[in-house]
């Protein structure tokens, strides 16, 4: 018995090793590539051999990658909030209100989110171009806004569904007015369910590549993503996987950490109605 | 401290008619209970005077001021919901304080007044916790004391004692009646539970199918009920409904005869002659008698008995009866099942319906 419960227990952490191997070593092997030089590259090792940090000095040597940071920095916050502004407003509306339509506007808003970046990129460029916002950081703002807005209207609209219709009505007597029913009743309530949203909206904005090679064309403008992928070598023919690696571990640091910060919320937020009185 | 009035409120939902042609007028600081089954339009009827529901006709006079077209707050009235509708993320200084800040009260005299409905509440040192971390008990009262708070003109209550346990709920309930009568504040409170409308009311309003069937002091309903319907919802145990005939009519006397043959007399309320069929004798549990010896008006046999230990009820069954009578006796009461009784009936008690419900003649 005792043999049997020690196998199962053995089992289970390399189980749990395996997942982790899995889940850790690509970030694993971009930080290790991105701590050596040019040549020794390309006799992989696992540790390395002479750690310095050139790559790091590189990637912001070569171009203004501080820059890219910045720019990422602003369009992802930028987003974020507009688009919890415009989200709350709608599942305000969709979550609380009953009128005529109601249904249609919830499954357009979730087709809208089924069709493919590339399919909406030109109709895009047309828009943000008429709009001058072409090579903008507002522009990036306005088309992000597509990808995140969806998503939170439904997870928004489903967490104010679930405050109970007293909660409103007592907030009525007491003559608050609808807007003050949103800020101080309903949104603290919803609290988890915005900070989840948030989080998801923060990590498409920061990681969103297609539309930001699209719509931007200077590197003053240029997001990270863009910025990682137009790093180019010495020659045509060489690729400089250090520098690409270490601007990586620079912009993923930030976000880990602010998932982690966040972690206690986002579960709270996903799995848990969360209003009990 | 107002007056309501509704007058010829109705209200459907889609082809559902929820409230038909309600007239009622509650006087300034009193507290009318009404009481229905569930689904009778009672909380639609307070929803309505709250300004949460509108009427499809019929207007709502709040203070002598017509106020069916004002939202909510303007009305100067408050609410205690049934599940007291706290807000979760406010501690219960916040939760009384809100409606104040709404108001634009100062931050001074809106502390003084939450203090002091606290003091009544006795809910002082639990102003800091928030809505979870009180009893149902606590919520109860920190639901009250919003409305307090307010100094609305009306307090509007939907069954507030519902989610409390047997005992807290007898308990709050003669908080509320000692608070009301101390605040001297409008009150229309709502329940299903005819124990709570007798105890609290200075006036019923019984309710059913959307229609008003009688407003009156609770011990006049209970005592002369205007038809079958009062007689039966209020009262526990349930009024007895005896089908009788008519035998003798003498000036506005009328004199029926009971199943077994006996005769009561009642006097009748109307000048007009009710019809000969269908009527039928209401009669309370405590007015039917067990009787030792003597001149007996109904037996029967006793098929099931009921210890409350300050009463017994026995369920019997009469030959040509229906239903079986329920009879409340001392909780002494020798009788068993099985056991022949003889039964006594105070005729002075008595409530005559005729066949469509209507009370037509009284005992005394």
């Amino acid at each position: 018995m005792i043999v049997r419960r020690i196998m199962v227990r053995v089992g289970f952490l390399l189980l749990l090793a395996g997942f982790l191997v899995y889940a850790i070593f690509p970030f694993y092997y971009a930080l290790v590539s991105s701590l050596q030089g040019g040549s020794e590259l390309f006799s992989p090792t696992y540790l390395p051999s002479a750690p310095d940090i050139d790559n790091y000095v590189a990637v912001f040597r070569e171009q203004p990658f501080g820059r890219s940071i910045l720019n990422s920095f602003i369009v992802a916050v930028g987003t974020v909030g507009v688009t919890l502004m415009l989200a709350a407003l709608a599942a305000y509306a969709l979550g609380r209100i009953r009128f005529r339509g109601r249904q249609g506007v919830l499954l357009a808003t979730l087709a809208i989110s089924m069709f493919p970046q590339v399919a909406v990129l030109s109709g895009m460029f047309e828009l943000i171009r008429t709009l001058g916002l072409y090579d903008a950081l507002p522009g990036l703002m306005l088309s992000y806004l597509i990808l995140t807005l969806p998503f939170s209207i439904w997870v928004l609209t489903a967490f104010m569904r679930e405050v109970p219709g007293e909660i409103e009505e007592a907030a009525l007597l007491d003559g608050a007015s609808r807007w003050t029913i949103l800020t101080r009743i309903l949104l603290p309530l919803v609290a988890p369910a915005l900070v989840t949203t948030g989080l998801l909206a923060l990590i498409i904005a920061w990681n969103e590549f297609l539309f930001a090679l699209t719509f931007t064309l200077s590197a003053e403008t240029r997001t990270v993503p863009v910025a990682i992928a137009l790093i180019s070598g010495a020659t045509q023919h060489e690729l400089p996987w250090g520098i690409i690696m270490a601007a990586s571990i620079i912009v993923t640091i930030p976000l880990a950490a602010i998932v982690l910060l966040f972690q206690g919320r986002i579960v709270s937020g996903l799995t848990s109605g969360a209003i009990k009185g | 401290m107002a007056s309501v009035a509704l007058v010829g409120i109705t209200k459907s939902f889609g082809r559902r008619p929820a409230l038909s042609d309600i007239n009622l007028e509650i006087r300034d600081g009193e507290f009318l209970v009404i009481v229905g089954p569930s689904g009778c339009g009672k909380s639609t009827l307070l929803r309505i005077i709250a300004g949460l529901e509108e009427s499809d006709n019929g207007e709502v006079m709040i203070g002598g001021e017509r106020v069916t077209d004002w939202p909510p707050a303007r009305r100067g009235v408050a609410m205690v919901f049934q599940s007291y509708a706290l807000y979760p993320h406010m501690t219960a200084f916040e939760n009384m304080r809100f409606g104040l800040k709404q108001a634009r009260i100062g931050r001074a005299e809106s502390e003084r007044r939450v203090r002091r409905a606290a003091e009544i509440l006795r809910i002082s040192h639990l102003l800091d916790r928030k809505p979870r971390e009180l009893s149902g008990g606590e919520r109860q009262r920190v639901a009250i004391g919003r409305a307090i708070t307010r100094e609305a003109g009306v307090f509007l209550l939907d069954e507030p004692l519902s989610n409390l346990d047997a005992g807290l709920r007898g308990h709050m309930r003669a908080e509320l009646l000692e608070l009301q009568r101390s605040l001297k504040v409008t009150t229309i409170h709502v329940t299903h539970d005819q124990v709570e409308a007798m105890t609290l009311a200075d006036r019923i309003a019984v309710l059913r199918n959307g229609r008003i069937e009688q407003v009156g002091p609770p011990l006049s309903l209970y005592h002369r009920p205007a038809n079958q319907f009062v007689g039966s919802f209020i009262g526990a145990p349930q009024m007895n409904f005896i089908p009788v005939d008519s035998r003798r009519r003498d000036g506005d006397r009328l004199t029926v005869a009971l199943p077994g043959g006996a005769d009561i007399s009642l006097t009748l309320n109307g000048r007009q002659q009710p019809e000969q069929k269908g009527l039928v004798l209401g009669i309370r549990p405590e007015h039917l008698h067990g009787l030792a010896h003597g001149p007996a008006q109904l037996t029967g046999r006793v098929h099931l008995v009921e210890h409350l230990g300050n009463a017994t009820v026995l369920h019997i069954r009469c030959p040509q009866i229906d239903a079986d009578l329920r009879l409340q006796a001392s909780g002494t009461a020798p009788w068993q099942a099985g056991d022949e009784i003889a039964i006594g009936i105070s005729a002075a008690d008595c409530t005559l319906f005729d066949s469509s419900g209507i009370a037509v003649a009284h005992g005394s």
